[in-house]
């Protein structure tokens, strides 16, 4: 009977550390300052996977799916005429350093830190962040994290010669003095439910 | 000099009229737009299986038509109704967000639904915004 019970309970502790869980509606929230009005945009549609056995944490979100608070920018974006079609999404895939540590019996938040890349259009980016995780009744974690992304210097000149391209001549602008920030705020937050497939 | 501070006054006011309507102006909806494609649930989810880069080529921001079986029904977190109708895939579906949330609960798992949205992509399912419920 004690043999019983003690298998059992190493069964239950091996399913609570050992397992997958997923959302098909997590949330990213962007943020860009500028000199004239913050651009912030949220995608409510982001699919989130978060093991507990050896750490791995990823989301992906597509760039469609991201609407902007400005209605004016909200509709030209969601307008034919922009394609995003060569890199539809938005994606992190990582590692928790120390998944170990992490303990869900108790419910109270903890923080782990995560290694991992951004791939966000044609760029690849080294991300390392922390994270808090909450665990609900259920078998639920809630999963919250921010971060920042700074365009790097050839972006920038990217975008410059972006502006010089589709922009009449006359119109002398770049991105330093439209005084857009380079420094992307990232905000994500899922609420991941058991695996069960 | 009086013309001229009404001039610079004048650009101000309509500047600022300019910012006004700018800002406040509502996002994005797909009511009134036209529809391009009308398809089953199964077959635009096929057709992402079969070829992702074709298929957003075909329907990337483009006004969808599907009719199909609510399989599940969510809520995202910033409060609307996502109704993900069944491809019998078992692991994908066709989501769909609506663009404002029905006054009662109009929408049970198994009904028979026609959602009209934009599409998105497909990430585990094919993903519809902005859709409003035309038949159901």
């Amino acid at each position: 009977m004690r043999f019983s019970l003690l298998f059992l309970l190493l069964f239950l502790a091996g399913m609570t550390n050992g397992q997958e869980y997923y959302t098909r509606t997590a949330h990213v929230h962007v943020k860009s300052d500028n000199k004239i009005k913050s651009i912030e945009a949220d995608n409510y549609q982001v699919v989130a996977f978060l093991s507990t056995e050896d750490g791995t944490i990823r989301f992906e979100g597509l760039l469609r799916s991201f609407e902007f608070r400005l209605g004016a920018l909200d509709r030209v974006y969601n307008s034919r005429n922009v394609d995003v079609s060569d890199y539809p999404s938005i994606r992190f895939e990582g590692k928790a350093i120390d998944i170990q540590s992490l303990d869900l019996t108790n419910g109270k938040t903890q923080k782990l830190k995560v290694k991992g890349i951004l791939y966000i259009w044609d760029e690849q980016r080294v991300t390392e962040t922390e994270v808090s995780l909450v665990s609900r009744p259920g078998n639920k974690i809630d999963v919250v994290s921010s971060f920042v992304m700074r365009i790097e210097e050839q972006s920038v000149d990217k975008l410059n010669q972006l502006m010089r391209e589709k922009l009449p001549k006359s119109i002398n602008v770049n991105v330093s003095n439209l005084g857009v920030s380079r420094d992307i705020e990232i905000d994500v937050d899922m609420k991941l439910s058991p695996k069960n497939w | 000099m009086k013309k001229f501070i009404r001039f610079i006054l004048g650009v101000i006011t309509v500047l600022i009229i300019a910012y006004l309507i700018i800002v406040s102006l509502p996002k994005a909806k797909i009511d009134s737009a036209d529809v391009d494609f009308v398809l089953s649930a199964i077959e635009l989810y096929e057709h992402y299986q079969d070829d992702e880069t074709n298929a957003n080529d075909t329907y990337l921001g483009k006004v969808i038509e599907v009719q199909g079986t609510i399989q599940l029904i969510e809520t995202d977190q910033s409060g609307a109704t996502v109704l993900v109708l069944n491809v019998n895939d078992g692991f994908g579906g066709v989501m769909c967000t609506l663009a404002e949330n029905p006054k009662e609960e109009l929408y049970e798992v198994n009904q028979q639904v026609t959602v009209k949205g934009l599409c998105a992509g497909k990430l585990m399912d094919v993903v519809l915004n902005k859709c409003v419920v035309v038949y159901a």
